[in-house]
């Protein structure tokens, strides 16, 4: 089989610390595959606002800790209650260090709940990460 | 006894109430409510968005010569097309037409400019990525100035203020013994056979200096910036008492109207951010403009604004590569097909006619339209049925003449130059 996925169950802290930091040690968002894979995701917008279009730092870390590097990564999403999908079409353009890829072309439109899909693929498996949370 | 005309009268009375009595309101705001109208009012509106693709943008005398041009009708074909013609100060920068006049009837509704710098897109559809870009089609198209980029280059060359101060910020002009009457690429038989005659150096040094007045009118342009209405002062009374419906400046029925703006009638939704909009492209539903087919809309705006010479990553933008963020990243899905873009509710009661074509005459014909969210004529509507009463759509509309107010642009920007 070409592909495996996996997903992970990402859960948004919300509240006056969404995505405020900006690459600090802290994330704004943290998740944790059921073997072990975590996503760590730091917004370049702080606080995050809606209209704006901004990138992510997104960090993946093996079980052991290890930056995964070299992972395809794409990004989808939208807000379930609209039917509608993101109002951009962002793309990883560098891993900027092992294991951490710049995601540009960022924005969120409308206030509400929304959905990110990111996926990523790692050899010949696929892995996805769903991660839900309210602006 | 008969009890029928009774328990009638009681129904039609219960009836009437249902729809034409408002709910009393509660006395706070919640939190998330507090956060929305502030998120809508002035005071959050960030600092104009540098534009990276026209390093004049900032320049006033850019601005100065932009302003010339903009009320310039020597820039059209039969002298009588001028910017100002559909972009009127007077009516917020729009035409009270349903449809563009400019040497002929256009296909679309005039939108106002004001606060329109914000946008990352121009046009209904999206089809152009920056104000500088925008500001060069009207001139070209048949519909509005019928000019070319020849003929108007021929009159900044014969105009001695426009040649110097165009060439004050720019530099030189391209010669006008290199230059025939009238060519462009986007122009009739006659003016595309003429153009692509000319040497490709020329035409190069042709369309560079037709960007730069796009570029001078951009300048002038996005200084229409939008004044604190009634709203903001009510926005600024609750943020100093938090939660207070009763704070400020409006009145009950206004006060109302807000409440559902922000949750039942969901018109926040789009229409957020302090210039109530978010500069996206959505299927609201809205029939065909009589006589047209359904447009494509943003689906076929972001693949023009691709093509397009003159957009962020051409040869005649300022930008860099990264700076063009909004280009590269830009979204041409499926579900885009019928979207127009968000217009803004700052003024609104000002720029009658609405929607694309123009199609509502008035706020309460646009109210009932999201109301009822009929089935859309392409791709599906977005929106889904409101359920507003009589009353709250009444409410609703008394909330949107609260963001009518002056601009905070200078004055003497408003009308055709006299310096």
């Amino acid at each position: 089989m070409l592909a495996k996925a996996l997903w992970f169950a990402l859960v948004l802290v919300t509240g006056s610390s969404l995505f405020g930091a900006v690459d600090s040690t802290m994330p704004d968002l943290v998740g944790n595959s059921g073997d072990g894979y975590s996503v760590k995701i730091f917004s370049q917008l702080s606080p995050l606002e809606i209209n704006r279009i901004h990138s992510w730092h997104i960090e993946i870390t093996d079980v052991g800790g290890r930056p995964v590097s070299n992972a395809q990564i794409t990004v989808s999403g939208g807000m379930p209650d609209h039917d509608h999908g993101l109002p951009t079409q962002p793309q990883i353009t560098e891993e900027i260090r092992a294991g951490t890829y710049l995601l540009e072309g960022m924005r969120f439109h409308m206030p509400g709940k929304w959905q990110i899909v990111i996926g990523f693929r790692l050899g010949n498996q696929l892995h996805s990460a769903s991660i839900e949370f309210q602006l | 006894m008969n009890k029928l005309p009774g328990i009638l009268a009681l129904l039609l009375v219960a009836v009437l109430a249902w729809r034409y009595v408002a709910l009393p309101l509660p006395p706070r705001w919640s939190e998330q409510e507090v956060r929305l109208i502030q998120s809508l009012a002035l005071a959050s509106l960030p600092d104009l968005p540098p534009d990276p693709g026209n390093h004049l943008a900032d320049d006033p005398a850019a601005a100065e010569l932009g302003h010339r041009l903009y009320f310039d009708s020597r820039l059209s074909s039969n002298g009588k097309v001028a910017c100002a013609n559909c972009h009127q100060p007077e009516l917020m920068f729009t035409d009270g037409l349903a449809l563009a006049m400019g040497k002929s009837i256009g296909p679309r509704h005039t939108p106002s400019l004001v606060g329109i710098a914000y946008s990352p897109w121009f046009y209904w559809d999206g089809r152009k990525d920056s104000q500088w870009s925008q500001a060069l089609a009207p001139l070209e198209a048949a519909v509005e100035h019928d000019s070319d980029r020849v003929a108007i280059l021929r009159l900044i060359l014969a105009d001695q203020r426009y040649r110097e101060m165009y060439e004050n910020l720019f530099g030189p002009l391209p010669a006008p013994d290199q230059l025939p009457d009238a060519a462009s690429p986007l122009g009739n038989a006659e003016r595309l056979a003429t153009w692509n005659s000319m040497e490709t150096a020329t035409q190069t040094a042709v369309s560079t200096a037709f960007s730069n007045l796009g570029k001078a009118l951009a300048a002038y342009q996005r200084r229409l910036l939008p004044g604190p209405a009634k709203f903001d002062d009510y926005a600024t009374a609750i943020a100093t008492d938090p939660g207070t419906m009763q704070a400020g400046s409006l009145s009950r029925t206004e006060v109302g109207g807000l409440q559902l703006f922000l949750g039942k009638a969901q018109c926040i939704s789009c229409h957020n951010g302090p210039l109530f909009t978010n500069h996206e492209f959505h299927n609201t539903g809205v029939f065909a403009i009589a006589g047209q087919l359904p447009p494509m809309g943003r689906y076929d705006g972001i693949r023009t604004a691709r093509e397009d010479p003159f957009n962020c990553l051409g040869e005649f933008s300022d930008a860099s590569t990264s700076e063009c963020i909004e280009l590269r990243f830009a979204r041409d899905e499926n579900d885009l097909v019928g979207a127009q873009k968000t217009p803004t509710l700052r003024n609104v009661t000002l720029t009658a006619p609405y929607m694309h074509g123009g199609q509502f005459k008035t706020l309460a014909e646009v109210i009932q339209h999201y109301n009822d969210a009929p089935t859309s004529m392409l791709n599906h509507n977005e929106a889904k049925p409101l359920g507003l009463r009589a009353i709250e759509a009444s409410q609703l509309e008394a909330f949107l003449h609260t963001l009518t107010a002056p601009l905070t642009t200078e004055k003497k920007w408003l009308a055709a130059p006299n310096y």
